[in-house]
């Protein structure tokens, strides 16, 4: 686009330099240059070729109006599709549960997902069972706790050594609740936004980690993201876990205060991913193999400081997310404001589209999302967890992918996570890769290699499957 | 003599809601409309205890909806989503038409089957309507934009009309934008040079 961007001014420059009607402003330059291409003079920019071999060309793709749809929309705005042959309609869909049900009986070819849906779906959780698989990590990180005023008040009566804490635990969530329970108070009600969000395993964790049990001790509901700052000013709920830029705008109201982001709960946690039902990647693999390689593009061309500032003007558009820049804006150029009459705190890695192997879909973190499925009680069957993550987590496809592109790619499907507190480098590599920080906020370490232990080592959880017909499945 | 089947038919769109619900009673069910968002919402579901709740699919509701079907919900409604794996081209008519449903697990799929089939037809006729209406207007609105801009091309650059509108039609194809997105443009940047 810049190419022809610079022939309309050049062409405005003659054109319209001799009437004198143009101030140097960059705005009017932009709008006389639609004026000026106008002119049948114009040559067409062609259409770029590169379709061939693949099974279908025009897609429709689904994402939900969020900060994180940005790798899929900068793939169609910035021209990455139609460099691989596509022609990609974007849908914006109201809810993960449209999402997924118009991806399993394909009226949609693809979607923005939370990194559990395909999980779900493929094994039946609280969905029709559908096979459904990812090759591309849509981001890390991006979400965060947040509570009323009147909830963090109690906490720093109940607790204020606790809450001096960076990141912030859930003890002093914790007191709160026992002198809550002592008095015969009904439990309070926090929300989420799907039952398999990486949101509600989020806020699970950080409140069991304090021995608080999320399905008893408190209320935990699905609401909408738009709807949360609503419900949290008319005390319909105390707090929440959502995505931005629903953080914020509480905290920007004066109605609430961000405890912790994701970030500070799992360094470079995953976030969406780019899911596909099986059936459809069967029937359209180089279709798929180039939408995975336009969204690698355009995942690395989001993720560079330079472009975030398009990537926030493009995003905030009303087809898009729909939201004012400014707004878009906090959470994508790296910082965090917790609380209203405080200055915003760096986060520079509070949104990552690429940097840190961020598109790569580890089959371990899909094995840590079934973990907390079966932690949780949605998964009640026992299963071979590695071998389920195998075949919905396809790093093989991406692997394909990125070799196309020629972009460094991990060699290795699995990643310990919770032992680097500073930058790495990962050397299981086509070329070296850097990495971020991957603790816990707990200081807990996974290893995807000693799931039953991982699984065992949780003090707080509502687990249905048998443990010795989990243990035999995952020998 | 089966009992009335009782259905919650939750949809912002009251115009919608109420000839859906009509054409529930029709077929003999107890038909409720209820209109709440977030935790009120699912304390309305709950508290009517109902065999079917049918749902606007464009609702982000929809996803609150959802958790009557997480094992761990605090929420104890025997309610999962409709899904009649005999007959997957239902499900596709329903996604469709815009109409969701999450049924009791008890019920059998024949009597589903109905208050399914009635919900699909009325939201489809609805929405035909609807597009049919939206159609109308929004060519009468484009139409407005592209004269406007079809006139400021024509005193600008001292085009014919019918140059005017060629040169509108190419350079919106060229971009690959639509004509009213483009002409859209041109009004502001003709504002913009005054």
């Amino acid at each position: 686009m810049p190419e022809k961007r610079n022939k309309l001014s050049t062409f405005l420059q003659t054109e319209m330099g001799r009437r004198k009607v143009i101030r140097s402003s960059a705005k009017a330059a932009g709008a006389a240059a639609t004026l000026a291409a106008i002119s049948p003079m114009m040559k067409t920019a062609a259409w770029a070729a590169g379709s061939e071999g693949l099974e279908k060309t025009k897609l429709s793709l689904g994402i939900i109006p969020l900060t994180d749809c940005a790798p899929i929309v900068i793939a169609k705005e910035k021209g990455f599709f139609k460099k691989y042959g596509l022609d990609v309609n974007v849908s914006k869909e109201a809810s993960w549960a449209n999402i997924r049900d118009k991806v399993s009986i394909g009226a949609l070819d693809g979607a923005h997902m939370l990194a559990g849906m395909p999980i779900a779906a493929s094994l039946g959780v609280g969905a029709i069972k559908k096979p459904t698989i990812t090759g591309f990590s849509m981001d890390l990180n991006g979400n965060a706790i947040t509570v009323s005023n009147d909830l963090y008040d109690r906490m720093m009566e109940a607790d204020p050594e606790a809450m001096k804490e960076s990141p912030v635990s859930a003890r002093a969530l914790k007191k709160v609740i026992d002198m809550d329970k002592a008095a015969g108070k009904p439990p309070m009600t926090f929300a989420q936004v799907f039952p398999v969000s990486t949101h509600n395993y989020e806020i699970r964790y950080w409140m069991a980690a304090a021995g608080i049990d999320p399905d008893k001790d408190v209320r935990l509901i699905v609401i909408p993201p738009p709807q949360m700052v609503a419900n949290l000013r008319a005390k319909n709920i105390v707090g929440y876990c959502v995505g931005e830029p629903w953080n914020e705008r509480a905290v920007v109201l004066g109605i609430g205060r961000t405890l912790i982001t994701n970030y500070e709960i799992w360094n470079n946690n995953p976030e969406k991913v780019f899911g596909v039902n099986e059936e459809w990647a069967e029937k359209h693999p180089n279709t798929h193999l180039a939408l995975l390689k336009a969204l690698i593009e355009a995942g690395r061309w989001a993720d560079k400081p330079e472009n975030r500032m398009e990537v926030v003007k493009i995003i905030s558009r009303r087809s898009y997310v729909n939201a004012p820049e400014d707004v878009v804006k906090m959470s994508m150029t790296g910082s965090f404001k917790y609380v209203k009459n405080e200055a915003p705190r760096p986060l520079p890695d509070f949104n990552v589209f690429y940097r840190y192997a961020a598109t790569y879909p580890w089959e371990s973190h899909a094995a840590w999302f079934i973990s907390q499925m079966i932690r949780w009680g949605q998964i009640s069957e026992p299963l071979d967890i590695l071998a389920a993550s195998k075949k919905i987590y396809r790093a093989d496809l991406y692997a394909e992918a990125a070799k196309a592109v020629g972009v460094p790619y991990p060699t290795s499907n699995y990643k310990i996570e919770g032992t680097h507190a500073e930058p790495w480098t990962l050397t299981d590599a086509s070329s070296p890769i850097p990495m971020g920080p991957d603790k816990f906020f707990d200081g807990k370490v996974y290893d995807p290699s000693q799931l039953i232990a991982y699984l065992q080592s949780f003090k707080v959880h509502n687990m249905k499957v048998p443990m010795d017909q989990l243990m035999a499945m995952n020998a | 003599m089966k009992k009335n089947l009782k259905v919650l038919v939750t949809d912002q769109n009251k115009e919608r809601a109420e000839i859906v619900c009509a054409a529930l009673q029709d077929i003999g069910c107890e038909v409720r409309h209820i209109m709440e968002e977030g935790p009120a919402f699912m304390a309305r579901v709950v508290s009517h205890n109902p065999d079917v709740v049918i749902i606007d699919a464009d609702s982000p509701d929809r996803d609150t909806l959802e958790q009557v079907q997480d094992v761990n919900t605090i929420y104890p409604c025997p309610i999962v989503m409709f899904t009649d794996d005999a007959r997957p081209q239902k499900i596709a008519e329903a996604i469709d038409a815009g109409v969701s449903a999450y049924v009791s697990d008890t019920l059998t799929q024949e009597r589903v089957q109905n208050v399914m089939d009635v919900a699909i037809a009325r939201f489809s006729s609805y929405s035909k309507l609807k597009a049919e209406l939206n159609a109308a207007q929004n060519a009468l609105e484009e139409r407005k934009l592209t004269d406007r801009a079809k006139g400021i091309l024509m005193s600008r650059k001292g085009m014919s009309e019918p140059d005017a509108h060629k040169a509108l039609r190419k350079l919106a194809m060229d971009r690959q934008m639509k004509v009213t997105d483009l002409a859209q443009e041109i009004i502001k940047a003709a504002e913009l040079l005054g």
